[in-house]
């Protein structure tokens, strides 16, 4: 049987968000789709922290942007997608499908 | 303290709290952010989130990879009783008994009551490499040595510290050729300093992790900026 490394709640969320976003995808931007899509503040440090392992993991690759003055001369960080990436998503969509045909509705319950 | 400052002392702390990780990116995303309104409150609450999140992963990440050796050294020293019974008195009657004068005399009893032992760490440092065979293929023969030479001043360390201990003040040797020497006080079974030895000769030949790149300071003129 072929081994898979399903992906997190966070890190899901981080991959589709990165999706959405395209070529703006750096921290600020991602931390802030992530707090709007959660209900909650995500702080940018946590995103950092998820981003920095899916990247030792192969799923997503950064690239340094130019250094700006309003950050105190510091680049940007851009992620991406990589195919392994997308893979991955793909098959924890899979998964979570199969699992969700399993859930009965409030009527059955009932 | 001034607006400037505090900043200062928010970004100083997380280059130097984040025990070593590159967070380049992470502080030009907070102070674009700062630019664009935030508090210096949000900012330092960013930065301690930051430093602790990253002490957690350091202690998660930096810990793993001494969990098997330590468990395999308190492992090892627990199975010291064995040894004792089926190989250590052979040992001790191999050392020839010569009668010599005091202080040359000394050095019999610590052979006959330390030599068991180390001969013990060092046969459980050797299983330890033959079971991770992928530490083997990057020892060199210098942190072997080292390794070996480690464990023996923590053993010998750990036998002077246990005298001291049992005959305090005055230093008995006899009482390193004593059966139960180094069971004494164990817990849980695992002998202390035969586990502290064992697993010092492990950790100098575990693979060293590099040394992270060095940090740029924020700019003067930034920071004028920001005040």
């Amino acid at each position: 049987m072929a081994e898979h490394s399903y992906l997190g709640e966070f890190e899901l969320m981080i991959l589709l968000t990165i999706l959405r976003l395209g070529d703006e995808a750096y921290g600020v931007p991602l931390s802030r789709e992530l707090s709007l899509s959660r209900g909650r503040r995500v702080s940018v440090g946590s995103v950092y922290a998820a981003l920095d392992r899916l990247e030792s993991k192969g799923l997503i690759a950064s690239s340094l942007g130019d250094a700006t003055p309003e950050r105190g001369g510091r680049a940007k960080r851009y992620f991406r997608l990589t195919e392994q990436g997308l893979r991955s998503i793909h098959e924890t969509r899979s998964v979570l499908n199969k699992l969700w045909k399993s859930l009965p509705t409030p009527e059955e319950l009932a | 303290m001034k607006a400037g400052t505090m900043v200062a002392l928010a970004i100083w702390s997380l280059e130097h709290l984040t025990f070593g990780c590159d967070h380049e990116a992470l502080c030009g995303d907070l102070l674009e952010e700062l630019q664009s309104g935030r508090s210096s409150i949000w900012f330092w609450r960013e930065v301690l989130m930051a430093i602790g999140i990253s002490a957690y992963q350091r202690i998660y990440q930096g810990a793993r990879p001494y969990a098997l050796p330590l468990v395999f050294s308190a492992g090892w020293s627990a199975l010291y009783p064995a040894w004792r019974l089926l190989a250590a008195s052979r040992f001790s009657a191999a050392i020839p008994d010569y009668r010599v004068a005091w202080p040359y005399s000394s050095f019999q009893e610590i052979a006959r009551g330390v030599g068991p032992a180390v001969t013990f760490v060092w046969l459980g440092f050797l299983v330890f490499l033959l079971l991770r065979r992928e530490t083997i293929s990057q020892l060199s023969s210098f942190r072997l040595f080292q390794g070996l030479s480690a464990s023996l001043d923590v053993l010998f360390l750990a036998t002077l510290g246990l005298i001291a201990y049992l005959r305090h003040p005055a230093i008995e040797l006899q009482s390193v050729t004593r059966d139960d020497f180094y069971t004494l006080h164990p817990v849980f079974g695992v002998s202390i300093p035969l586990a502290a030895s064992i697993f010092v000769a492990i950790w100098f030949v575990l693979p060293r992790t590099q040394r992270p790149p060095r940090r740029r300071r924020l700019s003067r003129a930034w920071l004028a900026r920001t005040a």
